[in-house]
């Protein structure tokens, strides 16, 4: 479904990503797990559209990237909150609704939902500025899923929220894949690869392995992801 | 549906803000009220030699109480302008009028000739022996700059409608910037034509607003002086409030935070103010008054002089509308390019 091929990234003199390929197929959920400053955010970003690759290429379903019309098919979480703090959390919801074209109707219909499965439903009229850190967080992973898009790049959804609504959002994450969607999730926390069907692992802008998570653990010495990191820094 | 979403999105999020609110709608008829003040009435009685004048008019020149008349010699006159006992001089020579100031002070000289005009004015209907017209003031040291609020107002108007819009349309860009808004507007399906158009029309909503209020406040409420078309005035300052969005947005692409769009302010604003025409062009030194051409400001307060001190129409200022419209163009295609660093296509 995503394939990436050769993607190379600097930014100045510092190369970020030296040669990625990788397949995501469909209706999966890909973790893409490495170290801060491995070139995750980076990865999502280019596969977003929203950052250019300086070689390689990207395609969705065989479309080279990026493509407006692909765009509507992507749901995207960027890592930090890109909210308008002066807006309220409905507000927000239905400018980035209005941008995919979404009727009124429909649009009203999905914003009811994904302030429920967030937790926001009490909170909507309220400026983002006032939110809490994990509520900017909720209503980042709202606007992502508002439109309905088969395929969710989603960066770090889970950084900065609490045990509870992690667990309500990673069943989130099974229900929209038990619906044919396809996620990219990027992580730090290894716990949550373990959530993963399969997972790429990048190390210093190399993609050091990636496949199921369980023959990724086979393959490793000690039997843990980490251990693969730890392989790669030596 | 795109642009519309960003248009509404703009305005909301001006209209949520008080302060930003207020800036727009506000503080320009507070400064424009502020130098009214200082340039405006005084109180101040200018003193004036006359010589030689028909006696209708030296008497309801003195009557009149705008000046303190003194009677003299042309050459007493003359003198005393010279050596500062008198802030003018009116003598008739030649069967015309001539009108001397010492120097151009733009507080005394509008007040003397706003006296003579009044004097001159009131005294038609008797029938004027000599049939005498208006004087064309002459100056003992440097030309005319001509510049009550009457004259300058124009100026104002131009200067501040731009300044304004500049800093917060580059402060909503720096903002949509350095919060991942825009990257995260452009994951989306919107062209990048759209953002940008949606944008201008956002800023172009309240910049209509605030020059239609600068425009009625000056008119009626500060006097300002016109023999022109009001909507024209406000088509031109319109067209400026959206140069100034355009470029704006683009000057933002240089600012890492909203206090660099401030350090902007010298670059961008203060030159426009001097060769908005406060300052005569054709006075600069080495030829920088063709600089002019390539500011909004100029334009504009070119175009606002013409229709609010000439009275012009609209083929009059035709060239200026069209130069603010292809600034507009100009900077809008510009800033569609740069998003391409966000997204290619």
């Amino acid at each position: 479904m995503i394939g990436v091929r050769n993607v190379f990234k600097s930014f100045g003199k510092e190369q970020v990503l030296r040669g990625i390929s990788l397949d995501i197929p469909a209706g999966e959920v890909y973790g893409l797990l490495g170290p801060s400053g491995s070139g995750k955010t980076t990865m999502v970003r280019i596969l977003a559209g929203t950052l250019a690759a300086d070689s390689g290429a990207v395609t969705l379903d065989g479309v080279p990237q990026p493509n407006r019309r692909s765009l509507s098919r992507i749901g995207f979480m960027p890592q930090y909150d890109a909210l308008y703090n002066d807006l309220s959390g409905l507000d927000n919801l239905r400018f980035f609704g209005r941008l995919y074209r979404m009727d009124r109707r429909r649009l009203n219909a999905r914003i009811d939902d994904v302030l429920e499965l967030t937790g926001l439903g009490a909170d909507r009229k309220k400026r983002v500025s006032l939110y809490s850190g994990g509520m900017k967080k909720r209503l980042s992973l709202a606007t992502a899923l508002l439109h309905g898009p088969d395929v969710l790049l989603l960066d770090e959804p889970t950084v900065g929220i609490d045990p509870v609504l992690r667990r309500t959002i990673w069943e989130e994450f099974a229900r929209l894949r038990a619906e044919g969607r396809t996620l990219v999730v990027t992580t730090h926390v290894m716990e949550e690869a373990d959530r993963c069907d399969r997972a790429g692992l990048l190390y210093g802008g190399h993609l050091i392995a990636s496949g199921e998570v369980g023959a990724l653990k086979a393959s490793a010495p000690g039997g843990t992801l980490e251990d693969l990191f730890f392989q790669a820094a030596r | 549906m795109e642009t519309m979403a960003i248009m509404v999105r703009v305005i909301r999020q001006i209209t949520g803000d008080k302060r930003t609110l207020g800036l727009i709608l506000v503080v320009p008829m507070l400064m424009m009220t502020l130098i009214w003040l200082l340039l405006g009435e005084t109180g101040y009685v200018p003193t004036l030699a006359v010589a030689g004048l028909p006696i209708e008019l030296e008497t309801k020149i003195s009557d009149d109480g705008g000046v303190v008349a003194t009677s003299m010699s042309v050459a007493e006159a003359k003198a005393s302008v010279k050596d500062g006992t008198s802030d003018a001089a009116l003598w008739l020579e030649d069967g015309k009028l001539h009108l001397l100031f010492e120097t151009s002070d733009p507080g005394k000289d509008s007040l003397v000739v706003k006296a003579l005009q009044k004097a001159m004015k009131s005294l038609v209907p008797a029938g004027l022996p000599g049939v005498l017209s208006a004087p064309e003031p002459e100056y003992l040291f440097g030309a005319s700059s001509d510049s009550s609020f009457d004259s300058l107002g124009y100026v104002l108007l131009g200067v501040l409608a731009f300044f304004f819009v500049f800093i917060l349309s580059g402060i909503a860009f720096v903002r949509e910037r350095t919060g991942a808004t825009l990257e995260r507007l452009l994951a989306s399906p919107v062209r990048r034509s759209q953002v940008v158009a949606g944008y201008t029309a956002g800023f172009g909503v309240f910049a209509m607003i605030q020059c239609t209020i600068m425009v009625v406040f000056a008119v009626t409420v500060l006097g300002l002086h016109t023999n022109g078309s009001l909507a024209l005035t406000v088509l031109v300052m319109v067209l400026l409030g959206l140069s100034a969005t355009a470029i704006g947005a683009f000057a933002s692409i240089f600012a890492e935070n909203e206090f660099q769009i401030m350090q902007f302010i010298p670059v961008f604003i203060v030159p426009q103010f001097f060769f908005s025409g406060m300052i005569s062009l054709d006075t600069i030194p080495l030829g920088l008054g063709v600089l002019s051409r390539i500011m909004p400001v100029y334009y504009a307060c070119d175009a606002l002089r013409v229709v609010l001190v000439k009275g012009g129409g609209f083929l009059d200022v035709l060239p200026q509308v069209g130069m603010l419209a292809a600034f507009v163009v100009l900077f809008s295609f510009l800033n569609v390019l740069v998003l391409k660093k966000h997204r290619r296509m």
